[in-house]
């Protein structure tokens, strides 16, 4: 009975979701766009999204790029047989390509963080495969460096790590 | 109804929400015991990942995650949930600064993403910090990565010529061979198959990349037979390795005892044999044979093919293939694609989906490809131009062109040309790639696997005790050493037995992970004894570089009892046994720079591993069969009186507190390689238990 009492609240063409980040900013988005996030799509399935929601490891800056990117990327799963497709999926490949690499650390770190919870295949990708292309070719100095990590092995540790896959160390 | 439907979806994503908080709690440092041991340095408390001391962890890292909250609470009601979020909120402004602030499953998702076709990555990441290493070096990781990527890459190819064999390598890796002198028959499934080229025929089966391996005779029958395969072929027939795992996608296979070899070869009467050997029987079975088929004459040392059941065999002629067929033990005889008669190489492969596949190259360059469905052979329209990615007048009327295959996500041919192989990629119009520039290759088998820190962790073989041997020429066994928060054993060896310049001039080191027994309290634990000496001059500098950077760390130092010792050989006699080890360490430790531990401690660790290891006597009464055996059982005797009494006292791990210590080590030599089997005895006492707990393995070891 509740469940479609809350149907009927909700306008029957274009369902809007409203997404409420942790800072408390709202967003509101159709239901076409908010369901690539796996998370969001399973709440619509059962019916649990009449009162907005919550996203409470999301702040909103992070949001904001995660609902942009979606708007972006809504008529993916949508329209597949469609002709023109092919040039627009290549200039969202570009648009993604330059938005993944214009990020900041911390930034992209945060949409790792949001595209794991909200369970955003594609944008999980990307980003996971931006900070793995950072990781190539980088010796472990260089790696905590750029991701600014402590190093917890004792020296004696270390060097006996390296010493025994000395290969992977060889330049 | 609708109120239980919601109830659930609530509870799904709390289930969500906590997961993803998991791991990013600040954890208390009442919650990290201080380890002992000397190597411990000062933690630092902060917002950031802290990994558990090593034996606080339990046995499934990923499980692990620290968390200051008790996991199992959930939050049943929705004022729960909001408070939950609320205070999620307050911190997820703070979160997400630095990779050490995402969880292991973020982290596992970007590490997924490192190509598995550039292994020195994964490896380099697993130095960066403890945590990243716990996580790395867990089987659950391995088992996503290797579900991520599927297809195991090409890690090397494994280069046969006359009476050698090279492993070229396509990536950072390098493989764990026995020796150069043994011929690579086969390498497949994770595994690679060599011969050791005399008589009687023996058959290696060896884990490149953990080092694990088995010695195999060959059935009795083999060597009787009069191959038709000329004699400096070496091994004049052809053989297969293959995984015998019941549920296994052979996709990334290693180290396991189930496996299976099959060799197939023609004698010079025209009559084809083969035989299976099956590790869960240890036995051969055939033998299978057919008697003279005019075109039968099996190819020696090439690569097979295995699809199903089935091997398939490439005849010399190229118009025809034998077929073993292992479930049924039947040999039967099928033709090859219809070829011209200027065929400059043909080559079996896998088609794509999985089927018996054919290569040929005709008409001076173009390659032509073939594959096999029901009882048709179909051509692809693919035929490339090799002239068109090989460099310009490379081709030339040399025959048998095509010498390997390999998949490893990506389908390759290996070309032989005057210059070297060339690796040719199907489906890409990219130039080929030279592999090595040496001209005298004849057969290519490609080294295919995953290559994580978990897997290469894994050194540690399955040795047999009829594979202990016992050897010829004396080495010394400089030091080994283990650290304890890695619970790791590190060999040093010294090769050379007669003066200390030699023992300084080639020296090996190896080393290896042992699963934790329990609590090691202990730090580093050093013995010595003496093993076959071999040859492995080429790779004094990889040596050399190890021993300096032992020698620089604490390895050399207190509470190191570093002791070198040999009890084989011959030439050193001292009075009782213990002043001849204490003498040998005395040597053998002036290669290496740094403080060591008295003499009196190094003779009392030398000694120790006399005592209790029957096979080490025997090394004694062999080694001194010139100066008089019964000495050497006496002062062994004697010195294993003194290490009990030092022991169980203040002996030489004293002042190190409870620990670990090693009982007895068994050392021998397998051939003309550098490998041998270790069997580590040691017993350790947990923390506030009663009596000590004892723990055997066996490693096989290749330096």
């Amino acid at each position: 009975m509740a469940a479609a009492a809350a149907e009927a609240t909700i306008d029957g063409g274009g369902k809007m979701i409203i997404l409420i980040s942790a800072d408390g900013k709202r967003f509101e988005v159709t239901e076409a766009v908010a369901s690539q996030s796996q998370l969001i799509s399973n709440m619509i399935e059962d019916d649990c999204t009449e009162n907005g929601v919550r996203l409470p490891n999301v702040d909103g800056d992070i949001l904001t790029m995660v609902v942009d990117y979606c708007n972006m990327h809504a008529g993916d799963a949508a329209a597949d047989g469609d002709t023109t497709k092919a040039s627009s999926t290549e200039e969202l490949k570009k648009f993604d390509a330059e938005l993944v690499q214009a990020l900041e650390n911390p930034v992209l770190f945060k949409l790792i963080l949001a595209a794991n919870f909200l369970n955003i295949k594609s944008l999980l990708d990307m980003t996971c495969q931006r900070v793995a292309d950072m990781m190539s070719g980088k010796t472990p100095e260089q790696m905590r460096e750029t991701f600014s990590i402590e190093n917890d092995f004792t020296p004696e540790e270390e060097a006996a790590i390296r010493q025994e896959n000395a290969w992977a160390f060889d330049d | 109804m609708g109120l239980r439907l919601k109830f659930t979806a609530m509870t799904k994503w709390l289930k969500r929400v906590r997961t993803e908080k998991c791991g990013l709690e600040k954890v208390p440092g009442s919650n990290i015991p201080l380890t002992s041991g000397p190597h411990t340095q000062p933690t630092s408390i902060k917002f950031k990942y802290q990994p558990r001391p090593r034996h606080l962890r339990p046995h499934r890292a990923i499980a692990s995650t620290p968390t200051a909250k008790n996991p199992n609470t959930t939050p049943r009601r929705r004022r729960a949930e909001q408070e939950h979020h609320e205070s999620a909120a307050a911190e997820a402004g703070a979160r997400g600064n630095s990779l050490t602030d995402l969880n292991d499953d973020v982290l596992s998702e970007i590490f997924f993403r490192i190509p598995p076709g550039d292994p020195g990555v994964l490896v380099r990441l697993s130095v960066v910090c403890k945590s990243w290493r716990r996580l790395l070096t867990d089987r659950d990781f391995l088992r996503g990565y290797r579900a991520f990527h599927r297809a195991p890459p090409i890690l090397g190819f494994f280069c046969a010529e006359f009476g050698r064999t090279t492993f070229v390598p396509t990536t950072a890796f390098r493989p764990i061979i026995p020796s150069a002198d043994w011929l690579l028959c086969d390498s497949r499934h994770g595994r690679a198959l060599f011969d050791a080229y005399g008589l009687p025929v023996r058959l290696l089966v060896s884990d490149p990349m953990t080092g694990a391996e088995r010695l195999l005779d060959a059935p009795e029958r083999w060597r009787n037979i009069h191959w038709s395969a000329p004699e400096w072929m070496y091994t004049q027939w052809s053989a297969a390795v293959l995984c015998a795992a019941d549920v296994c996608d052979h996709l990334d296979c290693h180290g396991g005892d189930a496996f299976r070899v099959a060799l197939v070869g023609t004698d010079v009467a025209g009559t084809t044999h083969a035989a299976l050997y099956s590790s869960a029987t240890d036995a051969w079975s055939g033998p299978a044979s057919i008697d003279h088929h005019p075109d039968a004459f099996v190819q020696a040392r090439r690569p097979s093919v295995l699809v199903g059941n089935a091997l398939y065999f490439l005849c010399d002629n190229n118009t025809s293939i034998v077929e073993f067929d292992m479930a049924t033990m039947t040999l039967s005889v099928i033709p090859s694609p219809p070829l011209p008669e200027d065929v400059h190489g043909a080559l079996l492969m896998t088609a794509e989906g999985g089927g018996l596949g054919f290569a040929a190259v005709l008409e001076r360059s173009n390659l032509h490809l073939w594959s096999k469905s029901m009882d048709q052979w179909e051509h692809l329209e693919d035929v490339r131009d090799l002239k068109t990615l090989l460099p310009r007048g490379s081709i030339s009327m040399m025959n048998n062109v095509l010498i390997g295959f390999a998949d490893g996500g990506v389908r390759v041919v290996v070309v032989r040309l005057y210059h070297g192989p060339f690796i040719v990629e199907l489906g890409s119009t990219g130039p080929a790639r030279v592999a090595l520039r040496r001209s005298g290759i004849y057969a290519v088998f490609p080294y295919t696997s995953f290559c994580t820190p978990a897997r290469i962790d894994q050194k540690q073989g399955t040795m047999r005790e009829e594979a202990l041997t016992t050897p010829s020429t004396p080495t010394t066994l400089l030091c080994f050493a283990c650290s304890s928060s890695l619970a790791r054993f590190s060999f040093f060896l010294a090769t050379s037995s007669s003066s200390a310049a030699n023992i300084s001039s080639s020296r090996c080191a190896c080393s290896m992970a042992v699963p934790s027994p329990g609590i090691f309290s202990c730090s580093v634990a050093s013995s010595a004894a003496t093993i076959s000496r071999t040859s492995c001059l080429d790779r004094a500098a990889r040596l050399r570089r190890a021993l300096r950077a032992v020698s620089s760390s604490a390895y050399s130092r207190r509470p190191l009892a570093l002791a070198g010792g040999r009890v084989g050989g011959g030439e050193a006699e001292g009075a009782d046994g213990a002043d001849e080890l204490a003498g040998v360490a005395e040597l053998g430790l002036g290669g290496v720079e740094g403080d060591v531990a008295d003499v009196d401690d190094a003779a009392a660790a030398a000694v120790h591993i006399g005592h209790g290891g029957s096979g080490l006597g025997q090394w004694h009464s062999h080694a001194r069969s010139q100066s008089g055996a019964r000495r050497g059982e006496k002062s062994r005797r004697d010195g294993g009186d003194s290490q009990r009494a030092r022991g169980a006292g203040d002996g030489w791990l004293a002042g190190i507190g409870p620990g670990p210590f090693i009982e007895a080590i068994l050392l021998s030599a397998l051939g003309v390689g550098l490998r041998f089997g270790v069997q580590l005895r040691w017993r350790w006492r947990e923390q506030g238990a009663d009596s000590d707990s004892e723990t055997a393995a066996y490693w096989a070891v290749s330096i």
